[in-house]
């Protein structure tokens, strides 16, 4: 075994929510309003629920491979080599997926609050705090998360508290407007997807007990997709959709607006621990998976070798992978085609053919005792 | 700055692989010096802005030759 720590479904729970809250927060509100207007909030809650589509599949999965991750019965399931092969694309996504969050979180803190930083300075620094992680293991990720989650409800929790005054609900209406052919298209995009439910199929196997990882995944989603819709419709309702869709930060411009009695005041801090600390789980969980991944899929005794030259390509990859900070939010703003290929097809095929498998197994089986 | 990126990768391979080699896991050690290639490949052509030959273009250079 690869990973001796182990991890309670409560932490697991815990995980899928910071990796699902903390690229959202950012980026999530902009787009949604720009395609969906005032029903932004409707389109968070529905991709919550499709997350539970490659959650149900995964646990599946997992139920039928005890002790295995994903990328290890994908091998059992469809052969050596085409299990090895859809293994390295999962790590070549994680890895993409690390580059671009990498690249997000330096982006936003330069246009926000570093505007003179060079974008080598966060991209280093944060690559370099993500390799520590993954080299203390996937016990000390999930405990530090632990902590870390505290920070982040809070921070949000007093926020959306502090932001009350300001609503104004009218701004809402009128609801259930959009084309629900355009609510579908804009709630598979990937940020608003509650697809990082996939991860499960790989933590599972390190959890004390397995068996509660879809009640922990599912109530993850639920939990983010319910405070991502509150905070969007807390910025809705301070802006209005118009505005909400030309602000590049909006969750930041709305906290910048509260000021209680004109003391309480600069709230944007609290957005920025959220954002630094929950982009730090998430890149090093991300790296994490990668580098376990190819160390599975190469047959290694144990995933630290990997992990270093696997960051300095995410951190090169995050350096070209966008040329600024515009051409970012183009591009996170579409439905990707690879996301839900490896997070629904990928697994949607293990499951078939575990299935089938198991079926004409049974049957041999039994011929096999009637002779 | 390129002195850096270079001292930082060579720390890479002086951090790993010792402790490969002591404890001998050669697979493991190949594994890691082969993405340790790739990495700095890429890695340094990012620093100095070449652009590396997109393995995709190739293909699709090769289907355009069969046709």
């Amino acid at each position: 075994m690869l990973e001796k720590g182990k991890i309670t479904p409560r932490q697991t729970g815990e995980l899928l929510f910071i990796t699902m809250l903390a690229s959202a927060v950012l980026f999530v509100p902009n787009f949604t309003a720009d395609k969906v207007a005032q029903d932004a909030w409707l389109v968070l809650l529905l991709g919550a629920l499709f997350g539970l589509i490659p959650l149900f599949i995964v646990y599946r999965l997992g139920l039928h491979h005890p002790e295995k991750t994903l990328f290890q019965y994908a091998e059992t399931v469809l052969g050596k080599w085409p299990g090895k092969l859809l293994t390295l694309t999962y790590v070549w996504s994680y890895l993409r997926l690390t580059a671009v969050i990498i690249r997000e979180f330096s982006e936003f803190l330069i246009t926000s609050f570093m505007p003179n930083t060079p974008l080598s300075v966060f991209v280093i620094s944060l690559a370099f705090m993500a390799v520590w992680a993954v080299l203390a293991g996937l016990e000390v990720i999930a405990r530090m998360n632990e902590f870390i989650i505290l920070l982040v409800g809070t921070a949000l929790v007093i926020v959306m508290l502090l932001s009350l005054s300001n609503w104004d609900l009218h701004l809402l209406l009128p609801p259930f407007q959009a084309n629900p052919l355009t609510l579908l298209k804009t709630a598979v995009i990937p940020d608003v997807w509650k697809a990082e439910t996939v991860t499960v199929g790989i933590l599972m196997p390190f959890m004390t007990r397995p068996k509660k990882a879809f009640v922990s995944g599912a109530a993850a989603a639920c939990f983010a997709g319910v405070l991502l819709a509150i905070g969007i419709i807390a910025a809705t309702a301070v802006f209005s959709h118009h505005l909400l869709a030309t602000l590049q930060f909006p969750i930041y411009n709305f906290v910048r607006t509260i000021n209680v009695g004109k003391f309480l005041s600069r709230f944007e801090v609290l957005v920025m621990v959220v954002w630094v600390t929950g982009i730090f789980i998430k890149t090093s969980l991300f790296l994490y998976l990668s580098s376990l991944g190819l160390a599975q899929a190469a047959g290694l005794r144990e995933y630290r070798p990997v992990v270093m030259p696997l960051a300095v390509i995410c951190m090169a990859w995050a350096f070209g992978v966008y040329h600024n900070i515009i051409e970012l939010t183009r591009a996170i703003d579409r439905p990707q085609f690879y996301i839900i290929a490896l997070s629904l097809l990928a697994p949607l095929l293990l499951l078939l053919v575990t299935l089938v498998r198991e079926k004409t197994a049974g049957r041999r089986q039994a011929g096999d005792k009637n002779n | 700055m390129f002195v850096l990126l270079i001292l930082g990768l060579l720390g890479i391979v002086f951090f790993e692989a010792p402790r490969l080699i002591y404890k001998r896991y050669w697979k493991e050690l190949a594994v890691f010096l082969l993405l340790w290639v790739l990495a700095s490949l890429i890695a340094v052509s990012e620093f100095l802005e070449i652009q590396l030959p997109n393995p995709l273009e190739l293909a699709a250079s090769l289907l355009k030759l069969k046709r």
